[in-house]
């Protein structure tokens, strides 16, 4: 099982711990707007960047969903497939939220990812930098900014 | 695709706003919302970042009224405009019935108009839909900024415009040109409808 | 198939049994828990963690008695210093106790496995 890389150095252990105790085959951390934070399991940055902004349209709808049915935003989604399942959950760290999608397969459980994606949360809490922004940003280079995680997390394109 | 309920006497058309990050795709629709009144119209439903970055879509309903005997009913739609989004982004193209494209009319975003419209180009046909003869309309948004920062209105459509479709001049953030837009891609959907070979099937 | 409920309850009346519960065997969910005996509000609630690891350990050792051609497991105990928990598999379930270290096992193996009976 390789690291994860990460564009934020801060979570790049308890995402390992993650990876290793619920035995995930493939993972990504990102912020809400679908921006990368880190990721195991993937060795190309176009794949990252579709689950990216597919989690966080899938997000953004659960929320709106909820909120339509008056109810609370929905935080968790599970997919059951025939080999393999999707866990899609919502990870706030402080007042910074985070976005996690993992596949797993029958190495694993829902339940077993439940609960270590628990404790994930809990070291996210414990080990948020105390000078972390809350990733708000002006409305300058945003795809700039999406695309340099991508960079941080794959190397930049065409640079070997 | 238009769904059409003989029974019921109902149509409904769905619209997809198009273009590069920024371009105005949202605020067309913003203008629209704030401007039809409540009976002709539903909730706007916006799925943005917390900087109002199209996320996935924006989506208003809209209730045109009766015509030619047809309840008929339009669903706008925007998308992200920002390449990192083109998963979603041809999520929302699925079932399009007409597309405005929206112009980033400032000359330094020229590039990305044509990388947009490539990628529009490409969805649909993946989509099975002809871009070519798709009911298409080019709106040069932006027409409010300095004129030297502008690609003139001639250079966008000879850039953008090989197809020759109604182009309209808009400044979306007071309005010019929204609703024009919309009229004319409404109207080209609605007689694509009414053609021939729509009637048969 | 007797009701999830009643089976519950009854495992949680065995003498030694500290909580008793019905594990969805494929995703360790919880799907029917007793209380804990003895325990203390704002505690640890323990039940959630050991149905979702007792259930995976369980799917492991069935595929180990399936490599080693011995068929399904019959009931499974893991001994710890402060007790024990036990597993039988049910079908698409499994049943998970967790006991103290002083109950009857034999007892407890004994009612699980014929609870268990009841729901294949």
């Amino acid at each position: 099982m390789t690291n994860p890389t990460v564009a934020e150095a801060w979570v790049a252990a308890p995402l390992k711990r993650l990876m290793e105790d619920a035995r995930l085959i493939s993972g990504v951390l990102l912020y809400p707007s679908g921006r990368a934070v880190g990721q195991f399991g993937f060795s190309n940055a176009a794949d990252v960047m579709s689950i990216c902004a597919l989690t966080s349209a899938i997000n953004a709808s659960a929320r709106e969903l909820g909120r339509q049915l008056d109810g609370k935003p929905f935080y968790e989604m599970h997919h059951a497939g025939a080999e393999r399942q999707v866990f899609m959950a919502r990870a706030a760290a402080g007042a910074q939220e985070f976005l996690f999608v993992g596949v797993f397969d029958r190495e694993s459980s829902l339940g077993v990812v439940e609960i270590y994606f628990s404790e994930f949360q809990k070291a996210l809490e414990k080990l948020l930098p105390e000078n972390q922004a809350v990733q708000v940003r002006p409305s300058g280079d945003f795809e700039g900014e999406l695309n340099r995680s991508l960079d941080a997390l794959f190397g930049p394109i065409g640079k070997k | 695709m238009s769904v059409v309920n003989y029974g019921t006497r109902e149509i409904t058309c769905k619209i997809v706003y198009y273009g590069p990050g920024r371009s105005g795709k949202t605020t067309n629709l913003q203008h629209v919302y704030s401007q039809l009144p409540e009976e002709r119209k539903g909730k706007m439903v916006s799925l943005a970042t917390e900087t109002d970055r199209t996320l996935f879509f924006d989506f208003l309903p809209l209730d045109l009224g009766t015509i030619s005997g047809f309840a008929t009913r339009f669903q706008l739609y925007t998308v992200p405009g920002q390449v990192y989004y083109a998963a979603t982004r041809k999520l929302v193209l699925q079932g399009v019935d007409g597309v405005v494209f929206v112009a980033d009319s400032q000359a330094r975003q020229m590039a990305e108009n044509i990388e947009s419209l490539q990628d529009l180009h490409a969805n649909l046909a993946d989509e099975g839909l002809d871009p070519r003869t798709i009911p298409l309309v080019m709106q040069y948004n932006k027409r409010d900024l300095p004129a030297g920062e502008l690609s003139t209105l001639e250079e966008l459509d000879e850039t953008l415009n090989f197809r020759g479709v109604p182009h309209y001049a808009a400044t979306a953030v007071n309005g010019g040109g929204v609703f024009e837009t919309l009229r004319s891609i409404a109207s080209l959907v609605l007689s694509r409808l009414s053609a021939p070979a729509a009637r048969e099937s | 198939m007797r009701a999830v409920s009643q089976v519950v309850a009854s495992l949680s009346r065995v003498p030694g049994v500290v909580a008793a519960m019905v594990v969805g065997a494929s995703d360790g969910l919880i799907i029917e828990a007793s209380q804990i005996v003895g325990y203390a509000p704002g505690a640890t609630d323990t039940r959630r963690p050991t149905a979702a690891l007792a259930a995976y350990l369980y799917s492991k050792v069935n595929r180990a008695s399936d490599a080693a051609r011995l068929g399904t497991p019959a009931f499974m105990r893991l001994e710890a210093e402060k007790g024990h928990i036990c597993v039988v598999g049910a079908s698409d379930v499994v049943l998970v106790t967790i006991v103290a270290p002083d109950a009857n096992l034999g007892r407890v193996r004994l009612d699980m496995m014929n609870a268990a009976k009841d729901n294949r």
